[in-house]
């Protein structure tokens, strides 16, 4: 804690802090906890429409149901122990979603990583494979991305999205009068700190920093899920929370100022892992599997028995009552009572916006035999297929994954409750925010935007984890601005609201330090199976793009194919255009609805010949067409409009050539006509491929590094 | 017919189970891990998961509970058919309700993908998909178990001995299996095949 935030603190408290007092602001007015840097830029976020924007997790009305999702980052845990940083990454978001009284069916990783740095890869992968499955909760999507800004900083940010009858959701305000109850594992050492650790740079010796990593038991958190959702049916139970970051002093403190309470904690009465704790490691320890319960005395005797069916610890540990502050007992005596406004209201920092803006005139000149460019693109781990994480993962647990991973934009979700589709994805674009955070963000949100049209989801709400570096520099203030700014802009432009959201900064060490990445998850419904729409293919169906044409002027900066070809970054991002990408999504849906579209993808990595090779490999069928057209162009503009990465674009196959294209002139929406799926080869513009050479490629890639022994 | 669920701590595919069976025409409901008769049921099913956390081996520690003990009676007087899913195949095996045992796949990961299945019952060989989803899912034994054998891996995913993906002991009508039958009802991604799985248990409580 720095001087001008401890002269704050006691000037607030009008008095010193004493020693626990010390430990309770270090972790709540820590960046993790308190959102010192961000909240009044995470303001500016459109929140109608949004149920409950203020609990553990918000959500969108689906039906007559609530369905409720959250991002969270568990990127320092991860830095330093793989296995147990992403479990816990699962387990935090998992019971995020679960306060609520929501059951959460479903779960999406965004993860970056440098290639080279295997053991994080295979570390954090079998972590969410472990934890993950044994919950029994569907790992159905998300996204890998591959550049060595993110070596020793990888990025670990996982989605859940759970699901409840809205008139049965719990919020998270206690009362005055009520019993307070720690229900889980035994308190113990691991993670304490665990908040004010995620608060700043990594040290380079990983090893000191272990112990603030928690330990997860995925046993014990699938009976914790049970028996929470039993326990949260009981009229009489008032507030729940889970225990994240800051452990028991979070969600104790937050509960009772929500609630405009005071409430008292008695440490003696805790279940405990080990003797002789002190009362700081007690509060601020991140013991996994721990959820806390406001409820009134009537109540307490079925808790018990609940617990107690499914083999749970429990235990009662304060109350509320009339008042404002926080009171913490051990050994009979009080150790501290503090206002729980000082508490739960930290100092927040205004952020300094770009004083001058970079130049971003430069542009992708390099030229490549495109033969050479295709097989390279195929095979560069980014692009290609994510098969090797996704089978690690069980996306089919529950019986309700009607589209698997990397088979359309989004995978979809059957809610047997109200027969509706619920679709989902997650995104990032990091080498756009990296060159324009504000375009950048907006991008990312459209990524995800068409993920979700593409596979036949009118998308109602988005939740971001925005990760950035150290916030007190000034250009990753200013990123922060902008990118927070972008989303903000485009979620009021499409009015789909930001539900829910995370941030995690001091991403950096040493030297280096992350691009300003914005992950994005969106959620959208549909009616009924039949408007499902993957991302497949078949044979004698014919092949239009949909939406804005590449020309030599266009902006692709950032494109993956600049990368991977000649490890550029730069130029400048392509904008949006609102009416555009509407009129785009109601094409889809009335061609869908016409009979006129089998199979659709949206056009983002790799661009409209990246887009169509990943449906033909998913699809195994070759094709044959144009995809340039009769332009003379040179070696550099031929790769940027096979490849380049513009906005507002799809691809989608009709087994009616004639009746796609009158409906597409008819309605003045902008279209090419590439091609037909036919054969095993792969031909276009002069060029022809094996498909099964190819495809090889693309679906072993990453298999043959990360499995070579 | 009559169905029971058996739901075990830390068993996660019950939900599914269910509504699988209720779909193919059983009547179904869940047994905690407590109950100590399944004499109203015309077929027990053990369904996926990590029962008490998987902790020591797969399905090691589901055996010590009272509903295991039932299931070695309701066995034993032919009551009716019981079929083991995932880990619920592995309980089984660690009870010596069934032979052999189920370790690590080959590979040390979790695999969870569509794979292709022959069916071989009462004569009748036909070629099915069904997803897998295990880590432990290696089928090795001992003895010789070709008479019990009733659904083999076309591609191995895992390493399990002579390909074995299922046995079905027909004299105690007892069945295991690795790959979720319950899984490909209704997702049009894992087609409609797990179907077969339900029609051959409803054929064999009829057999009686």
């Amino acid at each position: 804690m720095d001087d001008f935030i401890k002269q704050e603190i006691e000037k607030r408290l009008k008095r010193q802090m004493n020693e626990l007092e010390r430990h309770i602001f270090s972790a709540m007015w820590s960046e993790h906890c308190g959102y010192l840097h961000s909240k009044n830029e995470l303001k500016k976020f459109n929140r109608i429409g949004a149920l409950f924007p203020d609990e553990n997790a918000g959500g969108v009305k689906i039906g007559d149901w609530g369905v409720f999702f959250k991002t969270e980052s568990h990127n320092h845990p991860c830095a330093v122990e793989p296995y147990q940083g992403a479990a816990t990454g699962i387990g935090g978001i998992i019971r995020d979603i679960l306060a609520l009284n929501a059951r959460p069916i479903a779960l999406l990783n965004s993860l970056k990583f440098s290639f080279s740095q295997k053991h994080l890869i295979e570390g954090v992968t079998r972590g969410i494979s472990d934890y993950g499955n044994s919950c029994g909760i569907a790992d159905v999507g998300g996204e890998v991305i591959f550049d060595d800004n993110y070596y020793d900083l990888p990025l670990v940010n996982v989605m859940a999205l759970g699901i409840a009858p809205i008139n049965e959701v719990k919020l998270s305000a206690a009362k005055e009068d009520c019993a307070v109850v720690l229900l889980g594992s035994p308190t113990g050492l691991d993670g304490v700190g665990g908040a004010a650790f995620a608060s700043k740079e990594l040290n380079s010796n990983k090893s000191e920093e272990k112990i603030h990593v928690q330990i997860g038991d995925p046993f014990v958190k699938k009976k914790l899920i049970e028996a929470t959702l039993e326990i949260l049916k009981l009229e009489d139970v008032v507030a729940c929370q889970d225990c994240g970051a800051a452990g028991l002093l979070s969600s104790t403190t937050e509960m009772a100022y929500k609630g405009k309470c005071s409430l008292e904690l008695d440490l003696d009465k805790l279940h405990l892992a080990v003797n002789n704790m002190s009362a700081a490691q007690i509060l601020l320890s991140e013991t996994q599997e721990r959820m806390v319960f406001a409820l009134k005395k009537s109540a307490i005797k079925k808790v018990f028995e609940i617990a107690k069916k499914f083999e749970l610890e429990i235990s009662e540990i304060g109350k509320t009552f009339k008042g404002c502050d926080y009171v913490v007992k051990k050994g009979g005596k009080i150790l501290s009572k503090t206002p729980l406004d000082v508490i739960c209201n930290p100092y927040v920092y205004n952020l300094c916006p770009r004083k001058s803006k970079q130049e971003l005139d430069k542009e992708c000149n390099g030229e490549m035999d495109i033969a050479e460019a295709v097989n390279k693109v195929v095979s560069n781990p980014e692009f290609s297929s994510k098969r090797w994480f996704f089978e690690q993962w069980d996306y089919a647990v529950g019986g309700r994954t009607f589209i698997p991973p990397q088979k359309a934009g989004a995978a979809a979700l059957k809610l047997f409750e109200n027969d509706y589709f619920v679709g989902v994805c997650m995104d990032s674009k990091p080498r756009f925010c990296a060159l324009d955070p504000y375009l950048g963000a907006k991008s990312t949100f459209l990524e995800s935007y068409r993920n979700l049209v593409s596979s036949g989801f009118e998308p109602l709400g988005l939740t971001n984890c925005l990760n950035f570096a150290n916030p007190q520099k000034d250009d990753v203030s200013a990123d922060f601005i902008e990118a927070v700014g972008g989303l903000a802009d485009i979620s009021k432009e499409f009015s789909i609201p930001v539900v829910s959201g995370n941030v995690s900064f001091y991403n950096e060490t040493g030297d280096s330090k992350i691009y300003p990445t914005v992950t994005i998850g969106m959620v959208g419904s549909c009616k009924s199976e039949k408007e499902l729409i993957e991302a497949v293919f078949s044979g004698g169906e014919s092949v239009f793009l949909l939406g804005a044409k590449i020309t030599p002027d266009s902006f692709v900066g950032g494109s993956l194919y600049q990368k991977i070809l000649f490890n550029f970054l730069g130029g400048r991002v392509d904008d949006s255009n609102y009416d555009f990408e509407i009129k785009l999504k109601n094409a889809i849906f009335e061609l869908r609805k016409k009979g006129l579209l089998q199979g659709a993808i949206d056009v983002s990595k790799g661009g409209a010949l990246g887009a169509l090779l990943c449906v033909l490999f998913n699809s195994d069928i070759g094709f044959c067409g144009s995809l340039l057209g009769d332009g003379k162009y040179t070696n550099s503009q031929k790769l940027k409009m096979l490849f380049g990465e513009i906005e507002g674009r799809y691809i989608f196959s009709t087994k009616d050539y004639e009746g796609a294209r009158q409906y597409l002139e008819k309605n003045k929406i902008p279209f090419v006509y590439l091609g037909e799926c036919v054969g095993d080869k792969i031909k276009f513009d002069g060029f022809e491929f094996e498909l099964s050479e190819l495809k090889n490629k693309y679906f072993n890639s990453i298999s043959e590094v990360l499995d070579r022994v | 017919m009559k169905a029971a669920v058996v739901v075990f701590l830390g068993t996660n595919c019950e939900v599914e189970t269910k509504r699988a069976l209720e779909f193919c025409g059983f009547e179904a409901e869940y047994v905690n891990f407590n109950a100590n008769n399944l004499d109203n049921y015309d077929a027990v099913f053990l369904c996926g998961g990590f029962s008490y956390g998987d902790y020591i081996r797969s399905g090691r520690l589901a055996k010590f509970t009272p509903v295991v003990e039932a299931l070695r009676k309701y066995i034993d007087k032919k009551r009716g058919v019981t079929v083991g899913i995932c880990n619920g195949f592995q309980v089984l095996c660690e009870a010596h309700i069934l032979k052999g045992a189920l370790v690590e796949n080959d590979c040390s990961k979790f695999i969870c993908k569509n794979v292709p299945l022959e069916l071989k019952f009462n004569g009748i060989v036909k070629n099915i998909s069904l997803p897998i989803a295990h880590r432990e899912g290696k089928y090795v034994c001992f003895e010789d178990v070709y008479e019990y054998e009733f659904l083999k891996y076309l591609d191995n995913p895992n390493g399990s001995m002579q390909n074995i993906a299922g046995l079905y002991d027909c004299k105690n009508r007892v069945m295991g299996l690795m790959p979720h039958p319950e899984r490909a009802i209704f997702a049009r991604n894992f087609g409609y095949d797990g179907k077969e799985i339900f029609k051959i248990v409803e054929e064999e409580i009829k057999r009686g």
